[in-house]
C-alpha cells in the first residue's frame, strides 16, 4: 500500500504537478494535526494563528525535504511531516510564553518610522473584529484589491506574512522607500474606502 | 490620525486569516513559488513524557523507532511484520485494535517503548475523518446513499454520518482492545518473565 500523501511528496521534491485531489486531504491532515497538537498542549489556536502557523509549517516542510530531512526509508511522509506540526507548534508556544519571544514578534511588527508600532501589542487572541465589522473590512479590501493591486499586495505581505519592510521589498524585488510608499497609499485609500463604505452602511 | 491607524491596522491583524488568506497560499508555498521568512524555526529537542503521550500510535512507534535509528525495515524485522504493515501503522490508517493485544506488546517491547505509555497511546488513538471514512467497509459504504436525504447538503450529511457511524465501531473495537491489553500487561507486570 502506498505511503499517504506521497504524491504530495513527490510533489514538492520535484516541484512538479500537485493535484488538487492530493493536496486536498494533505492539508485537511495538517490542519487537523495542528488543531489536535495545540489543544494538546492545552493552547487552542484561533482561526489567525491557525493560519499563520500553516504557512509556517508548509515552509519548513519545503525547506526539510529540499535538505532530504525526509528519508522515506526511515519514515512515512505522513509521520516526519506531523512531527514538522509538532515541532512548530511547540516553538510557537515557547515563543508566546517568553519575555524574549515577545520582544522577537514585536521586532517583527515595527516599521522602519515607528508607524504602527504601538498596536502592534496586540496578541491574535486578544483582538477580535465582529464579523459585521470584519466583513465590511473584507468588502472594502476586495475593493482596493482590485482598484490598486500594487498597494494592496503590500498590505498583504506586511499584515498577513509579517513581513518587515526589507523583507516585502526584497519579496516585490522593490526598493524600501518605495514599499513604504506603497504602504502609506495603500493605508490612505482603504481608511477612504471604509469611510465610503460606512457611510453607505450607515446610511441603509 | 495615528490612534485611527494604530485601530484599522489592529483590525486587520485581527482578522488577517480571515481577510488575507487565499485557498492557492499554501499550495504555492509548497510550490516554491511563494517564500515565507521562518519565524518558528522546527526543534527537534526530545520529547517530554506527557508530550509522548499524547502521540498517535503511529507517532509513537516512529519515534521509538528513530531514537533507535531504526529504519522500516529493521522496525518491519524487529517486530515481525512486513514493512508494508509498518508503512500503515506510522500512516495511522491501521490501528492498534487490528493486531492481537500480544502482538502489540511484542512491538513494544521489540523497541523499548513502556507499556503503561503503549496504554495511554492506544486510549487516546485520535480517529481522523478520512482514515475512518477509508475503513469502512465498501459494502456497508454502498448501501447507504444520499437518496434518503434532502437539501443542499446531502453529500456532507452522508459523509458526517458515516463518520460517526465508523467512530462507534472504531470506539467499541478500542475499548474491547483496551480490556485486552490492560489484563495482559497486568498479568506481565505481575509475572516478569
Amino acid at each position: 500500500m502506498a505511503q499517504r500523501f506521497w504524491n504530495v511528496y513527490v510533489a514538492i521534491r520535484d516541484k512538479g504537478d500537485l493535484r488538487q485531489e492530493d493536496w486536498d486531504p494533505f492539508i485537511t491532515h495538517v490542519r487537523w494535526e495542528l488543531r489536535a497538537k495545540a489543544s494538546g498542549y492545552g493552547h487552542p489556536i484561533n482561526e489567525n494563528t491557525e493560519e499563520e502557523l500553516l504557512h509556517h509549517i508548509i515552509t519548513s516542510v519545503v525547506d526539510g525535504v529540499a535538505k532530504a530531512n525526509f528519508d522515506p526509508n526511515r519514515n512515512t511522509f505522513k509521520n516526519w511531516v506531523d512531527g514538522v506540526v509538532r515541532n512548530i507548534v511547540r516553538n510557537y508556544l515557547r515563543l508566546r510564553a517568553t519575555p524574549r519571544g515577545q520582544e522577537k514578534s514585536l521586532d517583527a511588527l515595527l516599521e522602519i518610522d515607528g508607524e504602527w508600532a504601538s498596536a502592534s501589542t496586540e496578541s491574535p487572541d486578544q483582538v477580535l473584529l465582529d464579523d459585521e465589522a470584519a466583513m465590511m473590512l473584507l468588502t472594502t479590501l476586495r475593493r482596493v484589491q482590485q482598484q490598486y493591486p500594487q498597494y494592496y499586495e503590500v498590505l498583504r505581505l506586511r499584515c498577513f506574512y509579517n513581513l518587515s519592510t526589507e523583507e516585502t521589498a526584497s519579496y516585490l524585488n522593490d526598493d524600501n522607500a518605495n514599499i513604504s510608499r506603497r504602504l502609506h497609499r495603500a493605508r490612505v485609500k482603504l481608511r477612504e474606502m471604509l469611510e465610503i463604505e460606512g457611510g453607505n452602511h450607515d446610511g441603509r | 490620525m495615528a490612534d485611527r491607524d494604530d485601530e484599522l491596522w489592529q483590525s486587520l491583524r485581527s482578522a488577517r486569516g480571515r481577510l488575507f488568506s487565499r485557498p492557492q497560499d499554501l499550495k504555492d508555498i509548497a510550490l516554491g513559488r511563494v517564500r515565507v521568512p521562518e519565524k518558528y524555526v522546527p526543534e527537534d529537542a526530545p520529547l517530554s513524557v506527557d508530550e509522548v503521550k499524547r502521540l498517535t500510535f503511529g507517532q509513537l512507534l516512529g519515534y521509538y523507532a528513530e531514537l533507535l535509528h531504526l529504519d522500516i525495515a529493521a522496525v518491519a524485522d524487529k517486530c515481525r511484520l512486513t514493512p508494508e504493515t509498518v508503512t500503515e501503522v506510522y500512516d495511522d490508517t491501521r490501528f492498534p485494535w487490528d493486531f492481537s493485544a500480544d502482538n502489540v506488546l511484542g512491538f513494544a517491547q521489540a523497541l523499548s517503548i513502556p507499556y503503561s505509555m503503549v496504554l495511554t497511546v492506544v486510549e487516546h488513538q485520535p480517529l481522523e475523518d478520512d482514515v475512518l471514512l477509508e475503513r469502512m467497509p465498501g459494502s456497508a459504504m454502498a448501501a447507504r446513499t444520499t437518496k434518503n436525504l434532502r437539501g443542499p447538503d446531502r453529500e456532507k450529511d452522508l459523509r458526517a454520518s458515516n463518520v460517526a457511524i465508523q467512530r462507534n465501531r472504531e470506539d467499541r473495537q478500542r475499548q474491547k482492545f483496551l480490556r485486552a491489553l490492560g489484563s495482559l500487561v497486568d498479568n506481565r507486570n505481575a509475572n516478569p518473565s
